[in-house]
Formats: structure tokens, C-alpha cells, sequence
């Protein structure tokens, strides 16, 4: 029943001091740098690419298509190059700063619910749950609303199957978490990629790999329209949580002894995860990683209260994953790079780096 | 010296601080809780005086933690009553609950990077988030002697500051009763101590799972001690700490002696 006085343990032997950590930043003053990094990051990114586009261009078209002309703005943009900025490019931008944004609030949330540093919707296997479901829905031929719904439905049989293999005595040891997320994860992507080898008739490989490593390719308006809205209604529902998630703080045990329901409270909000990596994956297939590092680097910053860390962390993915599809897409210019293979290049790293530093393996 | 309720306490207890005789007192009655068939307790009563401190002693697996989870409402024991200051505590919501009644447990810690004054601040999660809830942060942090820490990163302070942190979250919940499991666990000497004198301090009503019977007989009013999940004895420490109780519930023989300066029992122990 209680811990024995000689157990070592080594979080309450005496700790160095060290300098205070003090934000001299106030949060406001973040949030509109990352709010205006994301504006320019956005409207580079749309330049960036094998048609000569300027920034300028990026604003006339967006201008004209959202009626500015009629309250007497001039757009001096040509047919061509205003399709390939309005159909083409933009649409792709804002899917991946709305994936972005998605995965990095369902990061943050996981790490939470689960005390566990490593937790992100990839990791999981949240995220291969989701490709199945989506493949699964594409083979049949459901239309494309049916898509992010068994998306949805594949996250949250994946996060179930991930939570009951790692759970020990009702509680969730880091390293066994970690390693049941990969079990449920290897199985979902092969899951996966049976389903697209047994039933595609063209290029099944490339189809395989944009599931498994994610791909941004051909996103339009519809694929910017659905994360969006998951990012909106979902994000500020779990926003508006915010008091309650900085309650997990300590544990299970302290966040009921403040007056949550813990298990109620844990399960609504992983279903509210599962949800916006279902809408995420739907359209961009499994890319690790983001989820992974933006709300660490994003908690370094501004401390760990959710109230600034879930849009802090949101507007930080956003961008991040802007400049990792721009990658994707032009270093084998004319030939596209799974995204998720450039996040893995730098969450890789940060993996290593959060497995050294958080003692993750004392489980 | 006039007699008072206030000093009534105190004359019985020449080194212990005051209380507060406004505060609520706790009634425990006839509370068990079993698990698989077994009962862990079984039948426990305790009664904790409004504004005292009570020490809940006994050996591993006596059922100390698990009473003080079923006062805390963590978990719903099987038969018996919980009541503070008249009201049952089982039949509240656990936000109104949470108001009440304040848990510091042993050593919790947390990987995520928290300022001391945001770990004070989740002591106000059980209430609507207000302007004065820094206030009542730092007033809290004031109260248990640490208010130059507010700013500190949390994985810098030792142990001791981290329980007296700790003890200030449980002190922004505006709690009537504080439940302590084990608090002074992995601490030094001085932080112990420390630890025990500002709880007596707050003269809020209290009860404490302690391992240490000489920490007991030292700081608490009462100390009730369990073993196999009834109560052996209930009384002043002085008055239950005897070798015979000692020799039937810990297992060891004990001497007892007065303290040399404050006239408390002090406990020294030998093998059966």
C-alpha cells in the first residue's frame, strides 16, 4: 500500500538549484509572431515552385476570388497564373497549415491525457488507424463525406486498441505505451497496404506510401473546408478545456482530488483527439512526428499551461508543416517526397533527444 | 490567561499552536472498503476535532491510504459515512467536494515544465477561473513560507519545497479539511519537521497518514492507529503509544520516554 521509506526515487532527492525560469515574452506577444509567421510562411510557400509566382500575386488572386474587385480592387493577374495560385497551390498550403495545426493540438492533448512525453497521434497509431479506415472507405467507393468519418472511426478503434494493450493495473507505463502504439501501428499500415495492393489497378506503391508517410498532393478546397472546421470546432472545444487539462498536471490521482472526472474526462477528449486525426489523415494520410515536437518546443517557450500552449502549438504546426510540404514538393522537383519523410528527418532527433532527457524508460 | 475553547486545546497540548475553532470538524462512521473479497478497512471510526491535526499511524497494508482515499472521495467505500461539519462528503459533486477537502499526497511529481505559482494555481481548478486567483496563489505560497519561489521552475526545488508547494496548492483550494498521505515521505530532517509545523500552523482540520510515530507524537492533537484495517487505539499520542500497542500492532519493542524540552513522547525501538 505505501511506498517503502528506501525505495530511491530519484524525482525527490535534491535537486540543484537552478536560475529561475522567468517568461519575459508575454504569450500575446508570441502569439502574433507566430500568427504573422504563419501569414508570410503561407504566402512564400504559395510563390515557391516551378511557375514564376510573386507574393504579390499570391494577395491579388485571393483578392479577386473573395470579391475585392467589386469594392473597386485591381487585379492585374492573369487566367494561368491566378489558377495556379487559386486551384493549385493555395489550396495545398492551407490544407498542410490546417494538418499541421490539427496534429500539433492532438500532440499536446495526448501528452497530457496520457502523462506521456512521447505520446502524438503517429506514435500511437492513431494516425495508421485512420489510413485504414480511409482506404478501407476508398475501396468501397463511400463518397467523400464517408472518408473523414471512418477515418475518425479507425483513430479511435486504434487509440482503444493501443490504450488496452499498454494499460497495467489502470495505468499506463510510458515505454509499454510506446511500444503498444508501435504494435497497433505496424499492423494498421499493414492493414493498409493490403487493402490498396489487393485492390488498386494503377500505382499502388505510390498510393501506399502517401497513406503510410503522408502526402499533401492534390489537396483542394474541399480537403482545406474539412480540417479546418475539425481544427475550429475541435480545437476550441479542447481549448475551452484548458483548465481542466493543465489539472493532469500530477497524475491522475491530484487531477481527481481537484474535481475531475478523470476517466470521463480523459475518454471525451481522446475521442475529441481521435476525431481531429481521423479529419487530418483523411486528407493527408499518417505524418509523425509534428505532433510530437511542436508542443514540446512550444511548452519551452511559454511553460506548460494549455491555455497557451494548445494555439500557440497550433499555430507553430501550421507553419512547420508548411515549409516540410514545400520541401516535400520541390527538392526532386518534378517528383514529390512523401511529407511525412521530412518530418521523420527532424522529429527523429527530437524523439532521441525527449527519450534521453524525460527518463521515459523508467517504466 | 483566559479559558477558551481556543485555549482548551492548547493547554492540552503546551507546544502544539492553536486552532481555529471556527473550522469544521470530520466524522468518519463505520467506513469499509473491500477489494476482491478482502477487506482492506474494515468498520474504521475516526472523529477529527474541528481545527486539529490527527495522525493516522500503522504498519504497510493497515489500511491507512485507504481511508484517507475513501475521505477523499477517490474512492467509494462500501458501507459508512463521511461526513465534514455535518454534511456528507460522499453525497457531494466532485467540484463542490474538491472545494472542501484538499489532498497532498507523498512525492507526485510531473515531467511537464511548470512555474511554481501555475502548480499553486491548480488549487483553483475546482472553482471559476477569477481575477483574484493569483492573488489567493501568492497569498497561499505567503502563508506556507516559501513567497520567493512563485517564479521558480518547479524541477528546481528539492523535496521539501516541492511538499510545501504542494501543501500551498492544497491551501488555494480554500479547503476545510486537509487530508495528507505520507507527506513527509523522502524528505531530510529539517524538511520534515518543517512540513509537520506548518501544517499545525494552518490549524485547519487535518489528518495524516504518517509512517513516523515519533513525527506523530510530536505535532499531532490525536492519533488513531489502524491495523489490518481496524482501528487498535484512538487518543492523545501520549495516551496510545504505548509499548503494549506498540509490541501488538508494529511488531517492536519500544521504550518511552518524555521529551527533554517539550515533554512529548519519544519513542525509541528495539526487536521483539
Amino acid at each position: 500500500m505505501t511506498a517503502s521509506l528506501t525505495s530511491g526515487n530519484p524525482a525527490t532527492t535534491e535537486s540543484p538549484p537552478g536560475p529561475a525560469r522567468r517568461r519575459h515574452v508575454p504569450t500575446s506577444v508570441w502569439t502574433a509572431a507566430m500568427t504573422a509567421v504563419l501569414v508570410a510562411s503561407a504566402t512564400v510557400a504559395v510563390t515557391i515552385g516551378s511557375a514564376d509566382i510573386g507574393a504579390l500575386d499570391v494577395w491579388r488572386s485571393i483578392g479577386s476570388h473573395v470579391g475585392l474587385e467589386r469594392v473597386g480592387f485591381q487585379t492585374s493577374l492573369s487566367e494561368l497564373r491566378d489558377g495556379i495560385v487559386w486551384e493549385l497551390r493555395l489550396p495545398r498550403v492551407l490544407t498542410a497549415a490546417a494538418v499541421g495545426a490539427a496534429l500539433a493540438i492532438c500532440g499536446a492533448v495526448m501528452q497530457t491525457l496520457t502523462r506521456n512525453p512521447l505520446a502524438e497521434p503517429y506514435l500511437l497509431g492513431l494516425s495508421s488507424g485512420a489510413s485504414v479506415g480511409a482506404v478501407v472507405v476508398l475501396v468501397l467507393g463511400v463518397g467523400t463525406l464517408g472518408l473523414p468519418v471512418a477515418a475518425f472511426a479507425g483513430a479511435l478503434l486504434a487509440l482503444a486498441a493501443t490504450l488496452a494493450l499498454a494499460s497495467r493495473r489502470g495505468e499506463l507505463p510510458p515505454t509499454r505505451t510506446i511500444l503498444a502504439g508501435l504494435a497497433v501501428s505496424y499492423l494498421c499500415s499493414a492493414v493498409t497496404s493490403f487493402v490498396i495492393f489487393w485492390s488498386a489497378t494503377g500505382d499502388s506503391y505510390r498510393s501506399i506510401l502517401s497513406w503510410l508517410l503522408g502526402s499533401l498532393g492534390g489537396a483542394s478546397w474541399n480537403d482545406v473546408a474539412v480540417v479546418s472546421a475539425a481544427v475550429a470546432v475541435v480545437g476550441t472545444a479542447l481549448m475551452s478545456r484548458s483548465r481542466t487539462l493543465d489539472a493532469f498536471a500530477f497524475g491522475d490521482g491530484a487531477a481527481s482530488n481537484l474535481g475531475i472526472n478523470v476517466n470521463a474526462t480523459r475518454w471525451t477528449m481522446l475521442a475529441l483527439v481521435a476525431l481531429l486525426t481521423g479529419a487530418a489523415v483523411a486528407v493527408s494520410g499518417a505524418i509523425g512526428f509534428v505532433g510530437l515536437m511542436l508542443p514540446h518546443a512550444v511548452r519551452l517557450l511559454v511553460g506548460a499551461g494549455h491555455r497557451r500552449v494548445l494555439p500557440l502549438a497550433a499555430l507553430a504546426g501550421a507553419s512547420f508543416m508548411i515549409w516540410a510540404d514545400t520541401v516535400a514538393r520541390t527538392v526532386f522537383d518534378p517528383r514529390e517526397l512523401p511529407v511525412g519523410v521530412v518530418t521523420a528527418f527532424l522529429g527523429a532527433p527530437a524523439f532521441a533527444v525527449l527519450l534521453r532527457r524525460r527518463k521515459v524508460g523508467r517504466a | 490567561m483566559t479559558m477558551s475553547a481556543h485555549s482548551t486545546v492548547t493547554m492540552a497540548h503546551p507546544t502544539l499552536p492553536g486552532v481555529r475553532p471556527d473550522a469544521a470538524g470530520l466524522r468518519v462512521t463505520d467506513v469499509s472498503w473491500s477489494v476482491d473479497g478482502n477487506l482492506i478497512i474494515d468498520g474504521v471510526d475516526v472523529a477529527v476535532r474541528p481545527g486539529t491535526l490527527t495522525g493516522l499511524l500503522g504498519p504497510n497494508g493497515s489500511g491507512k491510504s485507504t481511508l484517507l482515499r475513501a475521505v477523499a472521495g477517490t474512492t467509494r467505500p462500501d458501507r459508512g459515512t463521511v461526513a465534514l461539519g455535518g454534511e456528507d462528503l460522499r453525497s457531494m459533486r466532485r467540484r463542490e467536494r474538491a472545494r472542501r477537502v484538499a489532498v497532498v499526497e507523498q512525492e507526485v511529481s510531473t515531467d511537464v515544465p511548470l512555474r511554481v505559482l501555475d502548480v499553486v494555481l491548480l488549487g483553483r481548478t475546482p472553482y471559476p477561473a477569477s481575477d483574484s486567483d493569483d492573488d489567493i496563489a501568492l497569498g497561499a505560497l505567503q502563508t506556507v513560507g516559501v513567497p520567493g519561489l512563485a517564479e521558480r521552475d518547479w524541477h528546481t526545488l528539492s523535496g521539501g519545497e516541492r511538499q510545501r508547494v504542494h501543501l500551498a496548492r492544497a491551501l488555494a483550494q480554500q479547503p476545510e479539511l486537509l487530508l495528507l498521505d505520507e507527506p513527509t515521505n523522502h524528505l531530510d530532517i529539517h524538511a520534515q519537521l518543517d512540513l509537520m509545523s506548518n501544517v499545525l500552523e494552518l490549524g485547519l482540520t487535518s489528518l495524516a497518514a504518517l509512517h513516523d510515530l515519533n513525527l506523530a507524537a510530536a505535532h499531532c492533537h490525536q492519533v488513531v492507529v489502524l491495523d489490518h484495517g481496524r482501528v487498535a487505539a484512538t487518543g492523545a499520542p501520549e495516551d496510545v503509544l504505548v509499548p503494549t500497542l506498540i509490541r501488538d500492532v508494529f511488531r517492536v519493542d519500544c521504550d518511552v520516554h518524555p521529551h527533554p524540552r517539550t515533554g512529548r513522547p519519544v519513542l525509541t525501538f528495539s526487536p521483539l
